[in-house]
């Protein structure tokens, strides 16, 4: 009897709410790939921080002591050669410390609070530009997506209130003109979301494979193991430090002494 | 006004890449350095089962491809000055030896210090300098080297190196008896028995005596068997004859005389002359000088009950007595040989 009263849905009507509850479905999905990738780079940034500080440092020293040996060797030296690898080596010391002491080197280390993954989801969820429905709308996404993802490195968890509590009600309140239109813009908004998931595992692929992920990969493993794999290879490079800078001293006696 | 502001971007965006970049060449180069540590710790841990299977040339050469991937692998440097110290898979070379000891010393290893300090004491491939062998002994000992430490405490007792000092000699070998080093733990001991360095403490020698003998070291068994009697702990006469067995059964020449002498005598023991010289003649297996002359005047003069006068087997015991060297201080054994020899007995 009751059905009688609902009206049914046409076909149009139906493949629009299917393809609805799918658009919500992968946004969700979408919302956490990006939590997983903007994790994944704060992580990788911390850890170059880190391995800036404690590593990195070591090897502009190392490469400073080289290149004044090399400057020693050229000046004592006078040739062209001995010249030209002093410059080599001044450069690399410069590329060095440019790096160890540079602002990536400024990154603090990376704890999100359960509360801070939440509101990014969520910020996520609803800025996300690829559920823009118009060029426009798609810019000032775009602008938005880069404050959230800045506000979940640094853990501005405020950064992120503010930006939500700026938003519209809904992405999806403004309707397009009859049903067709729904449909049409509902499937552009569903390839859009395939694509940037798609793109963002391929981020994260290629994330995994940079040298200083697989650095960290092998200094988290370690720290299973009970090390301190940065330590160790301070260790290391401290070692040849002082030889480097034994040879410095050395051979700057042997150019007083001349 | 724009222009340059864009161009003041650009610049600084320029150069922000390039940092990136840079700081990308030190991810990559600490991977690549991290890759060599690896694999020379690899090398490292092959050569020490090599050196436990006894495959010795092995050992060596997985040593030599330790330190050519990481020429700061202080174990493996000290390692492989031992393997050509001793020739262990590889020629003997001194040379080559202190030159591995030296890099892994300078670098803070304190096995390698201690090494470097022996090589030095000894001339081993390097000219022979005490002041030089104490002060890389020094370094070692400074880093807890219970070996080190016995080594720099010999070397204040006679001031080999450094300047005689019996109070450093005390303070080293304390530093190492107090981390169970049952030699300097004997020395110590000695010290405080004889005052040296330090003021005589009876009791104190006994407590650093009885570390080292628990710990099985025979001169401090024997030490500690008289200084019970002489008072330096409650006097238990069992427990002195205990450590006196102890130390002659560990094959301890001296205390091997001295058991003798108390069966000899019946001190402390029921009299056994038999048991007597079965122990004088062990100690003079052990070379122990007054065990020899003993046995030696005992056929000279007939002296003891079991044993008549022996001329021929006196000589004997004379003669071994001045093959082992011991007639230097004394004269004794050539004296009566020469007197003997002359008058024809016991020829």
């Amino acid at each position: 009897m009751k059905t009688d009263l609902v009206r049914r849905l046409t076909p149009e009507e139906e493949e629009l709410a299917a393809k609805r509850e799918e658009l919500a479905r992968l946004e969700s999905q979408l919302a956490d790939q990006e939590l997983l990738l903007a994790s994944l780079k704060a992580e990788l940034a911390a850890f170059e921080g880190l391995y800036l500080r404690r590593v990195g440092v070591l090897y502009a020293e190392l490469d400073e002591w080289n290149a004044l040996l090399a400057e020693l060797r050229a000046e004592q030296a006078g040739t062209p050669e001995a010249k030209a690898e002093a410059g080599e080596a001044r450069a690399q010391a410069e590329e060095a410390y440019s790096a160890a002491h540079g602002e990536a080197a400024n990154v603090q280390p990376f704890t999100p609070s359960p509360g801070l993954k939440k509101l990014y989801r969520e910020a996520a969820k609803r800025v996300h530009p690829d559920t823009a429905t118009d060029e426009a709308d798609r810019a000032r996404r775009e602008r938005l997506m880069k404050e959230v993802n800045a506000a979940y490195a640094t853990g501005d968890e405020g950064a992120l209130r503010r930006i939500l509590a700026g938003l519209d009600a809904s992405p999806h309140a403004v309707q397009g003109s009859g049903i067709g239109a729904d449909l049409i813009r509902v499937l552009r908004q569903l390839k859009q979301l395939r694509d940037r998931i798609a793109a963002i595992e391929s981020e994260i692929a290629g994330l995994s494979e940079a040298d200083l992920a697989k650095l960290k990969a092998k200094a988290d493993l370690a720290v299973t193991e009970g090390r301190d794999l940065l330590a160790e290879m301070a260790a290391n490079i401290q070692g040849r430090v002082n030889v480097a800078r034994q040879r410095v001293e050395k051979k700057s006696d042997e150019g007083t002494g001349k | 006004m724009r222009g340059s502001e864009s161009q003041t971007a650009l610049v600084v965006a320029q150069s922000t890449a390039l940092v990136r970049k840079a700081a990308a060449k030190l991810a990559k180069r600490g991977l690549g350095d991290l890759w060599l540590l690896e694999s020379a710790e690899e090398w490292f841990e092959r050569a020490k089962t090599a050196k436990s299977q006894n495959q010795l040339i092995e050992f060596f050469e997985c040593l030599q491809r330790t330190v050519a991937l990481d020429p700061e692998h202080r174990d493996g440097l000290d390692l492989l000055g031992m393997a050509y110290h001793d020739g262990i898979g590889t020629l003997r070379d001194q040379v080559a030896a202190v030159e591995y000891f030296r890099r892994a010393a300078e670098r803070g290893h304190a096995e390698a210090q201690y090494h470097l300090g022996l090589v030095y004491d000894y001339g081993h491939g390097v000219a022979r300098d005490q002041a030089g062998g104490a002060a890389w002994e020094r370094k070692a000992a400074e880093q807890g080297h219970t070996g080190a430490q016995y080594r720099l405490a010999g070397s204040y007792y006679w001031g080999n190196g450094v300047p005689k000092s019996r109070f450093q000699a005390a303070e080293w070998y304390r530093k190492a008896a107090e981390q169970g080093h049952a030699a300097s733990q004997y020395e110590l001991g000695k010290m405080y028995h004889h005052a040296e360095g330090i003021a005589k403490n009876l009791f104190e020698a006994a407590e650093w005596y009885r570390k080292a003998a628990n710990l099985g070291y025979r001169d401090a068994q024997f030490s500690l068997s008289y200084t019970i009697e002489e008072g330096g702990a409650i006097l238990d006469r069992l427990e002195a004859m205990a450590w006196l067995h102890k130390a002659a059964e560990g094959g301890y020449g001296v205390a091997q005389r001295c058991l003798g002498d108390r069966y000899f005598w019946g001190d402390g023991v029921p009299r056994d002359r038999t048991q007597g010289m079965a122990w004088y003649l062990k100690a003079t297996e052990q070379r122990d000088c007054g065990a020899i002359y003993k046995l030696a005047r005992m056929y000279a003069e007939g002296e003891g009950l079991e044993v008549s006068q022996d001329l021929a087997k006196a000589a004997l015991w004379y003669r071994k007595a001045v093959d082992s060297g011991c007639d230097h201080d004394y004269g004794e054994a050539t004296r009566w040989l020469e007197k003997h020899t002359e008058t024809g007995e016991g020829a």
